[in-house]
């Protein structure tokens, strides 16, 4: 009696006790015994259970083809997993092996030491590590406030028909080669200092505080770090924008609905709500930044001495390698410790991108970390 | 039933109210009175303009795009639609609680201390001891008390409605519109939210919005039917599910449509 209930029922019972291979049991022979046992369905050629067998049949075939597949598909992704950690491997082995010469030779006070004489084969990297964070720390401090701002004016301020547009522009803002930037720099940013910016500085806060004194050259680190916080903007401001559009209507509501006026809302709920998609989009920005090469080369000034002054000239990492490293690459320890500048700059971006990426996880309590952390 | 049930004082009053969305009519001409320390449900078939109407009365729907208002509304003889009032002041007396808990990302006590914040109390002796008082009222305190500090989204969804309430209670509203407040919630927590209505119907006047005829029937001091944008009858609670004087009343809460 049960085998015969089971028989009628479903293919599967009936594979296991007969014991034959899944995909050789044709399908119609599932329907044999209730198709004579009732007498409306007595022609086992009706195309009514073959079209039913139709599915049943694609399902008991796909168990190893499923198999098949999903190891198919696991390899390539393993090849193209392993090809990206052969890839950093490399880069990271064949710095560290050509900077070698370097480190062995000025160990640690290799980062404090601020002569760079290829003559006297003496390196250190003070002085352009401290031009790269002056840099990066104005382009950012330019950067994030205009950024978030304007992001605010985007979702909440702005008319429906200027958000498309202000959106594509600052899209656009993001693909621009660098070296434009740095041309844009040269031909705009650098007279606009010299002329207007840096002498009403020099005679307003420079009468107090050396620090905004000089001599209203134009070039330096603030050219530099106002351009290069032009590049960052649009980085920052689209993410944040699109964090603030994915801010929940019910939280908005909840504020409106406590009495908050348009301006609390914003400034109280939603701006805190995508605090962690700005730390994201910043620590993107900071990677922007202090890799930014050309546009930085061309306004810095290039001369090896450590700012005192936002005024002044300097050098980053990134600018010095592109300007010297032809001419390192002949004297071994010369290239070397270029490379370890390098080296550096790296190790820097990889302990901010970790910092950024603790802060967020506490911020977010662990949930939603994985989602917006910058890359 | 208590005698002082019986009087009604109207706190908020609408009359000949219409609202559209756009050219549709979502409210059709009505009229009604929300009575102060009272509980008042609205129920009716998905569609048929309640939420729109409680919403309507803090201004929450003058986000919606085309949304406009034809007819009067008072709270307390004030007209809240007038072109002086401004809706932040409406919104600080009229308190909304929403269907789905909708907390902050902030912490628990900030989450409760936020509309007293925007509203300039600084002392941090003053925001603890409301924040305590609120959460006391909605019935969360005890669960809460050893962590203020933790974020609002480690509670339950129960608990995160409660404490939305708290937050609402905390400004001092003399109306707390209801949302749906109990439907993403299980029943446990479901009857929490109604024995907390009963507590607060003392000091509050109370206005929800129900899918559910139970509820509806256990909390309720009056009950509006509302179908397709219209009011079909306004009564006692007791009246309307076990006597309504409309048969379309009738059918809905009998479960014949809707």
């Amino acid at each position: 009696m049960e085998p015969e209930t089971r028989v009628s029922r479903t293919g599967q019972l009936v594979n296991e006790e007969e014991s034959m291979p899944v995909s050789s049991v044709p399908p119609r022979v599932l329907f044999q015994r209730p198709l004579k046992e009732n007498p409306r369905l007595s022609r086992p050629e009706e195309p009514r259970p073959a079209e039913k067998s139709v599915l049943r049949d694609l399902r008991m075939s796909t168990h190893a083809k499923i198999q098949r597949s999903e190891r198919l598909f696991q390899s390539m992704l393993l090849i193209g997993g392993t090809f990206v950690l052969a890839l950093f491997a490399t880069v990271l082995g064949v710095c560290l092996v050509e900077a070698w010469p370097s480190i062995h030779r000025f160990g640690f006070s290799f980062l404090w030491t601020s002569t760079w004489n290829p003559h006297r084969q003496i390196f250190g990297a003070w002085t352009y590590i401290v031009g790269t964070f002056w840099v990066t720390g104005i382009a950012l401090g330019f950067a994030i406030p205009i950024a978030i701002l304007s992001s605010l004016f985007l979702s909440d301020y702005s008319p429906k028909w200027l958000v498309g547009g202000v959106s594509t522009l600052m899209e656009m803002l993001a693909g621009i080669p660098s070296i434009v930037f740095g041309a844009f720099g040269i031909i705009f940013v650098v007279p606009l200092l010299r002329d207007h910016i840096e002498p009403f500085l020099a005679n307003t806060l420079g009468t107090r505080w050396e620090f905004f004194n000089g001599d209203n050259m134009g070039y330096g680190i603030l050219a530099a770090g106002l351009v290069v916080g032009i590049m960052v903007i649009p980085l920052v401001a689209t993410v944040t924008r699109d964090s603030l559009i994915m801010v929940p209507r019910e939280t908005v509501e909840a504020a409106y609905a406590l009495g908050s006026t348009k301006a609390e809302t914003v400034f109280f709920v939603k701006l805190p709500a995508v605090v962690p998609g700005i730390i994201g989009s910043v620590i993107l920005g900071f990677g922007r930044a202090i890799g930014e090469t050309m546009a930085v080369l061309l306004l810095i000034g290039n001369q090896a001495s450590i700012p005192s002054s936002i005024q002044d000239v300097g050098y980053t990492i990134s600018s010095l390698l592109a300007n010297t490293f032809t001419y390192a690459v002949i004297d071994p320890l010369y290239s070397a410790a270029e490379i370890e500048l390098g080296l550096i700059l790296l190790l820097i971006s990889l302990v901010v991108n970790t910092l950024g990426r603790e802060l967020l996880m506490k911020l977010m309590g662990g949930r939603l970390a994985g989602s917006v952390g910058g890359g | 039933m208590d005698p002082a049930s019986d009087t009604l004082v109207p706190k908020i009053v609408v009359k000949n109210f219409s609202a559209f969305y756009g050219s549709v009519q979502a409210l059709h001409n009505v009229d009604f009175a929300i009575c102060e320390r009272k509980i008042t449900a609205m129920i009716g078939p998905s569609g048929c303009g309640k939420s729109t109407f409680l919403r309507s009365l803090n201004r929450m729907n003058d986000f919606v795009p085309g949304f406009r208002v034809e007819g009067s509304v008072t709270l307390d003889g004030q007209e809240l639609y007038a072109p002086s009032v401004n809706p932040v002041l409406i919104r600080q007396r009229v308190g909304m609680v929403f269907q789905k808990p909708n907390p902050f990302q902030m912490s628990i006590f900030e989450n409760v201390a936020y509309g007293l914040r925007i509203q300039g109390v600084k002392s941090r002796s003053v925001l603890s001891d409301i924040v305590e008082k609120s959460l006391r009222a909605a019935a969360l305190w005890d669960e809460v008390k050893d962590r203020l500090n933790g974020g609002a989204f480690s509670l339950s969804g129960g608990q995160q409605q409660r404490l939305c309430i708290a937050r609402a209670l905390a400004v001092e509203p003399e109306v707390i519109l209801l949302d749906e407040p109990a439907s993403a919630l299980d029943p446990i927590s479901t009857a929490r939210i109604e024995e907390l209505m009963q507590d607060l119907k003392d000091r509050y006047t109370i206005a929800i919005v129900t899918h559910n005829m139970q509820q509806a029937a256990r909390v309720s001091d009056r009950t509006a039917f509302f179908l397709d944008g219209t009011l079909v009858e306004v009564n006692e609670t007791t009246k309307i599910f076990t006597n309504p004087e409309d048969s379309r009343t009738e059918d809905y809460i009998t479960g014949r449509f809707g």
